[in-house]
């Protein structure tokens, strides 16, 4: 048998065989009492959150601290995505079930409705769920809801909980990487995450230790005009190995929400983090009215020699998307990687990429991106590969792929590449082509339906980075695709 | 007071003594909009700060005994004729059938609608260009007419005004030559604006030599259906220089090409800026341009390809290869691709690396020394992007002596 990881073309098709459901399948309200605090951000709002989790004084005043640096902030304009500014004052910025509010101790005591949110979802909260063998830490609005496999972890020696928690049970390591990856003041967005970061997950593997299974994180948004800032911090010590999955979803709902988490990945002498992103947040409707800002900062540090980190990222979601899955590359040897699929239809917005930051010597970095545009859409990647006169020896290869569908939308490619060291060698290629009415016409031939024969066509574009999904993953990317692509051909 | 602040004084000073050459030349000197210049960072000029760009010694009035050098360039003489880029004394007598060269006053050209073709919001300097207008060349070629001697532009010399405005405009169906060289040891800053008629053909070499003075030029170009744009540009670097290109093919079946050189060693500094813009449909545009830094020096390219809604069927590529030669030097690219049609083909690539280590033991292994070989292959390297006649072989002389190979 062929590696568990990568995906077996025959069980795509199977998946994409099945008849799909074509609307926005997880756009659905719970219907749930919860604690949400009033619209609008001040230092009380920021002292609530902090209090509301018995933080420690330090966190409340780094909050604090980033509390005021964002007030004298402006919020990014470069990014190739246009929507009228974003009144921070009308949204909550703290929503919880109020079941929560007693923190259940097992998940026997976890409110039956969200079980059946998460049910709805496919995330197998239970044990016995349908993709057994993943533990999964569920993050509903602002908490965390229950973290699975969590005896069969600690057992390995694998801390795998909600990061409020790990505040209290390891604060010597939140505190010591809080931050030391994505600084307080990296960007506004990610200022912002930390004055009022609500919850999100914690990993830490200690020296040697590989992950005896997948770790996975859902994110869902569910209640009204509010903010989800969750925080994620990994650490694989000295030979770990880790790989974690995120995937997320929200309700449909006319207005647009804000999404702006930070996650921070930190790898030592050789460890190894492969982190995997299926993003389907609510992407609006067909008019483009609703739909989930997605302003994410996420960024790896190879600390040690010999170490990786890979970034994998399906992106279907979303109205907008902001993001740069980057990596630090500080370790001799170590080696960064980014592949990704963005597709946007209808009126969504895409502007991400990554950034591949060579300091160590001989470090390498792969990025390979395939865009997708239909409808209205506009897809852009923009990346930076910057190589430091200290990166003797470092090599980029960059390789990043559009595919336009309808004459309406625009597909748009911004690389930096900077180079200060005389034995670096970066390739960086691009195309852009639509769907090539010769593959359509074949498929057709065969009796295979145009909107069908997109969908394989769009499939097989995306092979190289499907590849690197965990088997899964890659089967709801594939069915994510077709879902989103339902409509783009006239 | 920041740089820009300061440059500003100086310029308004400057421009109150200028002597008025016509009335309309005063009008449009007084059109420009100075408070348009920005300051702080700007994302276009990420490399080379606008600021460093702001160099009052532009405004300086007499810029006195200056070092002029000769131009190092020279095309047989029957085959081309020169005229002065002040546009003043042209001897209108000795230019070929079909041509007409006035200074602007005496153009035609209604002055009031000089900057109308270009996008001043995108290049905010041609403001100061306009402020110290004194003067500029506007070059015509009538319909149908083909110019077969090359027109030669020398702005070499300090009497050349450091700003300088020169238009050429080929009607429908006109062909021209034309071969501009730089040498110079004044602050410059330069507009050149090119017009195309349907069906006409430019082809267009340009020798930009090293220079301690900053500079800063816009090629502002625009081509109707059918035209066709052939440019060739040498480039070595200064302190610093930054060249904007502007080329937008509006009309249907549009065709442009451009191979470049860009060198830079020791500190120099350059910066160019290619935009193309597909706005007609079937256009085509293909660009090369290969780099070699060394020293301490930096490098920057931006290619932009943008095919605008509508422009089906464009085939748009561009490569941008570069070499970083021992030292320090610092190469920046980013080739970059906009694009709001479907069915469209465009490619880019950008590569920075080294000389092929097999390649130069190869040459080792034959008995030529270090410095030949890497010579040699740099040479190579070169030698795609240089036009294929006798000027074409007088620029591979010049850019050997600038490698220290055996062309030195």
């Amino acid at each position: 048998m062929s590696d568990p990881r990568t995906v077996d073309a025959d069980t795509l098709d199977a998946v994409l065989e099945r008849n799909v459901d074509r609307e926005y399948a997880a756009g659905f309200v719970t219907d749930i009492e919860s604690e949400t605090l009033p619209p609008g951000l001040d230092e009380d709002v920021v002292r609530f959150i902090s209090a509301r989790k018995n933080e420690p004084d330090w966190l409340l005043e780094w909050r604090l601290d980033a509390y005021r640096h964002w007030r004298t902030q402006a919020p990014p304009e470069w990014a190739h995505v246009h929507f009228s500014p974003i009144d921070f004052e009308s949204i909550s910025y703290f929503s919880a079930p109020k079941s929560q509010m007693d923190r259940p101790q097992s998940l026997d005591e976890v409110d039956p409705e969200l079980l059946r949110t998460y049910e709805k979802l496919g995330i197998p909260l239970h044990e016995q769920g349908m993709l057994a063998g993943v533990a999964v830490d569920a993050v509903f609005d602002s908490v965390s809801i229950g973290t699975t496999f969590k005896a069969q972890l600690a057992e390995a020696g694998v801390i795998f909980c909600s990061i409020s928690e790990a505040v209290h049970s390891h604060p010597e390591l939140v505190r010591k990487y809080l931050g030391s990856v994505v600084p307080m003041r990296d960007n506004f967005y990610a200022t912002l995450n930390s004055a009022v970061f609500s919850d999100g997950s914690f990993v830490y593997l200690p020296k040697g230790v590989r992950s005896p299974m997948e770790l996975s994180t859902y994110f869902r948004i569910n209640a009204e005009n509010t903010g989800q800032f969750e925080r994620t911090l990994i650490i694989a010590e000295e030979g770990a190995y880790v790989s974690y999955l995120e995937g997320c979803t929200a309700p449909q709902r006319d207005e647009n929400q804000l999404h702006a988490a930070v996650v921070e990945l930190i790898a030592l002498d050789d460890a190894e983090i492969k982190y995997s992103t299926v993003q389907n947040w609510y992407p609006g409707d067909a008019e483009g009215r609703g739909g989930i800002y997605n302003f994410v900062t996420k960024r790896g540090a190879c600390l040690g020699a010999r170490s990786k980190i890979s970034w994998t990222q399906v992106e279907t979601g979303s109205a907008i998307t902001w993001k740069y899955p980057s990596v630090v590359l500080r370790g001799d040897d170590s080696v960064g990687e980014f592949y990704s699929v963005a597709l946007t239809n209808n009126y969504q917005q895409a502007d991400t990429g990554t950034k591949m930051v060579h300091l160590g010597r001989n470090t390498k970095s792969t990025i390979i991106s395939k865009g997708i545009c239909a409808g209205h859409s506009q897809n852009s990647y923009r990346g930076l590969v910057r190589m430091s006169p200290s990166a003797t020896g470092a090599r980029n290869y960059t390789q990043c792929d559009s595919l336009l569908i309808g004459d309406a939308c625009g597909a748009h490619t911004f690389p930096y590449i900077e180079s200060g060291n005389p034995t670096a060698v970066i390739e960086h290629e691009a195309s852009t082509s639509k769907v090539s009415d010769d593959q359509l016409f074949l498929c057709q031939q065969r009796g295979i339906d145009a909107e069908k024969a997109i969908s394989m066509i769009v499939n097989g574009f995306c092979k190289d980075v499907f590849r690197e999904l965990p088997m899964e993953f890659a089967v709801e990317a594939g069915k994510l695709l077709e879902v989103s692509l339902e409509g783009a051909i006239g | 007071m920041t740089a820009r602040e300061l440059f500003l004084e100086e310029l308004a000073t400057r421009v109150q003594t200028l002597a008025v050459q016509a009335p309309a030349l005063a009008l449009l000197r007084n059109s420009a909009e100075l408070d348009e210049l920005p300051a702080g960072k700007l994302e276009s000029f990420k490399y080379t700060p606008i600021e460093s760009l702001y160099d009052t010694a532009l405004a300086d009035p007499e810029p006195g005994a200056m070092d002029v050098p000769d131009a190092p360039l020279r095309i047989a003489d029957a085959d081309h004729f020169v005229v002065p880029v002040s546009g003043i004394d042209i001897d209108t007598s000795a230019l070929p059938a079909g041509l007409s060269a006035l200074g602007l006053a005496e153009s035609t050209l209604d002055l009031k609608e000089l900057n109308a073709g270009l996008d001043v919001v995108r290049y905010p300097l041609v403001h100061v260009n306009t402020a110290l207008i004194r003067d500029g060349l506007v070059v015509r070629v009538a319909a149908g007419h083909r110019v077969t001697p090359t027109l030669q532009l020398n702005l070499t010399s300090a009497e050349t005004a450091t700003c300088s405005r020169v238009v050429i405009i080929l009607e429908p169906g006109s062909e021209l030559r034309l071969f501009e060289q730089h040498h110079q040891s004044v602050v410059a800053n330069r507009v050149l604006e090119i017009r195309l008629g349907a069906d006409s053909t430019l082809h267009h070499t340009r020798w930009q030599g090293r220079s301690d003075c900053s500079a800063w030029q816009l090629t502002s170009v625009v081509l109707e259906d059918n035209a066709c744009y052939r440019l060739d540009a040498f480039s070595l670097g200064g302190a610093p220089h930054r060249n904007d290109f502007h080329v937008r093919l509006t009309g249907n079946g549009a065709d442009f090409e451009l191979k470049g050189v860009q060198l830079t060693r020791d500190a120099d500094k350059l910066d160019q800026q290619v935009v193309v813009e597909h706005v007609g449909q079937h256009g085509r545009s293909r660009q090369r341009i290969h780099g070699i830094a060394s020293g301490k020096s930096r490098l920057s390219f931006n290619g932009r390809i943008h095919i605008h809604p509508g422009a089906q069927h464009t085939d748009a590529r561009l490569t941008n290869r570069n070499l970083q030669i021992d030292g320090s030097a610092q190469i920046n690219t980013k080739p970059e691709l906009e694009i709001y049609a479907d069915d469209v083909q465009c490619a880019h690539g950008a590569t920075v690396g080294q000389i092929d280590a097999e390649q130069l033991f190869y040459l080792r292994s034959r008995g030529i020394s270090d410095a030949a070989a890497r010579a040699l292959l740099m040479q190579g390297f070169l030698a795609d992007c240089l036009p294929d006649n006798s000027l074409g072989q007088q620029i591979g002389r010049l850019l050997d002596a600038e490698l220290g190979g055996p062309g030195a």
